[in-house]
């Protein structure tokens, strides 16, 4: 059965800081050795794990196809260009991959403390800075998504996410 | 489906409607909040977010009822359409139990409020009740609220403000606990008759009808009726030996007459 590259991106609850990604390759080729994992920011940098010193992972394939491999290096919400590519002993690049995905758990990890903050206390409705920037905090956020999911505009869907991380990290002002 | 998948379902479907409901309703629309589909958004977005990533999460039974709780006025409407073809079931939010001696339930909204955080009912006074707070689908903890004097209570929830805001509330009234002392009832040798005092209503459960007795009435057994323990007629005076009197109020805002106080056992 000929080899059908193929991956899926995750993330895991607690660890937004990590992207996980799932190889769901099916077929076979004896010739792939090992894979790399580029994730490209819209600027066109590269996240990589601290003591990287290529712009990609590396993926070990030593103990067979498919598996896992965890990334941690984000250090905000990102729109990332992620890329797969299985190579050969000779490190040529036999299949690649890429699509493009909005990673939001630090975003959606804070909106859901401050839906907790309301649970808790509903009155903070009536809180008009609370209130329009907990809106605007999932407006960004879902914004960033609509940019990625519609049109692929990782550039806009980064601002979006920007614009929400803005929001949770000056969050002594905003809620 | 889980009861919080349920519920975000119900919200997807309340968030239109309270929206439409906002343009249907004119001005002021209809004294629901005026960003309640926003509001329902934004918060079934972050439940249906945690539901997906971790539908076992220990804060999500919290947030999941906080959601229910904002799609109240259109929870029910939702529900008939999500169960259009299917008849289906109505989802009960996962509240706490509701104690069996329950004697009745009593709404009362933000106009009910005598200020910004008091409701003031005589009927009340001496009572023993819980409330519950539909906007945050809970019942309040000891120290969100206070018992006042001569029966109502005080919100001591910070910000809470009856006039500015529209709140539900449900008053799960458990009576009179403990029931205050019945005193000064005696038997009168002379009349032959047992003497109550302050006695204000007498019911009799058997025909199902209520007597209003004047303060200080005097106990006739050949007119009226006499109630034991067991609150049944006693159809033979003359085989009672003692006499124990209960005093009830009839709470208009529940329909319900209620025991408040009892007398220990007088001999004749």
């Amino acid at each position: 059965m000929a080899f059908e590259q193929a991956f899926t991106v995750s993330q895991i609850l607690g660890q937004p800081s990590a992207v996980t990604l799932t190889d769901t390759s099916t077929g076979t080729d004896a010739a792939i050795a090992t894979r790399r994992i580029y994730l490209q920011t819209p600027n066109g940098s590269y996240l990589v794990e601290d003591g990287t010193t290529t712009i990609y992972e590396v993926w070990s394939i030593a103990f067979g196809p498919g598996g896992t491999k965890s990334i941690n290096a984000l250090d905000k919400d990102y729109a990332l260009k992620i890329k797969v590519e299985w190579l050969n002993a000779s490190n040529t690049v036999l299949y690649t991959k890429e699509s493009n995905y909005g990673l939001t758990q630090y975003n959606e990890n804070f909106d859901y403390t401050l839906t907790q903050r309301l649970a808790a206390n509903p009155l903070l409705a009536n809180d008009k800075t609370f209130w329009q920037n907990k809106q605007l905090l999932r407006t960004a956020i879902d914004s960033g998504n609509q940019a990625m999911n519609y049109a692929s505009d990782l550039f806009n869907a980064q601002l979006c996410y920007e614009k929400a991380t803005n929001l949770r990290l000056n969050a002594q002002y905003n809620y | 489906m889980s009861e919080i998948s349920d519920i975000i379902t119900i919200a997807k479907v309340a968030q239109p409607l309270a929206m439409a409901g906002q343009e249907k309703a004119g001005l002021y629309g209809g004294v629901v909040k005026r960003d309640l589909a926003t509001h329902i958004y934004c918060v079934r977005k972050n439940v249906e977010w945690l539901n997906a990533l971790s539908s076992t999460d220990s804060t999500l039974p919290k947030t999941a009822r906080y959601l229910y709780a904002l799609c109240a006025p259109y929870s029910m409407a939702a529900q008939v359409i999500i169960n259009l073809s299917g008849g289906g079931t109505v989802i009960r939010p996962a509240v706490e139990t509701v104690a069996s001696s329950s004697i009745g339930w009593l709404r009362i909204t933000s106009i009910d409020f005598t200020n910004t955080t008091d409701y003031i009912n005589a009927e009340l006074a001496d009572l023993e009740y819980r409330i519950y707070a539909n906007w945050i689908a809970r019942y309040l903890e000891p120290t969100e609220w206070a018992y006042a004097s001569g029966g109502g209570f005080s919100i001591l929830i910070p910000g809470f403000d009856a006039t500015a805001e529209s709140y539900e509330l449900f008053i799960d009234v458990k009576g009179a606990i403990p029931l205050a002392q019945v005193t000064g009832v005696r038997y009168d040798l002379d009349a032959n008759a047992f003497v109550i005092p302050n006695l204000h209503v007498g019911v009799s459960f058997e025909e199902q009808t209520v007597e209003v007795f004047p303060n200080g009435f005097t106990y006739d057994w050949d007119t009226n009726f006499l109630f034991s323990e067991t609150w049944a007629k006693q159809p033979d005076a003359i085989a009672v030996s003692t006499l124990q009197v209960y005093t009830f109020r009839f709470l208009s805002s529940i329909g319900k007459w209620i025991c408040v106080g009892q007398s220990i056992n007088v001999p004749n």
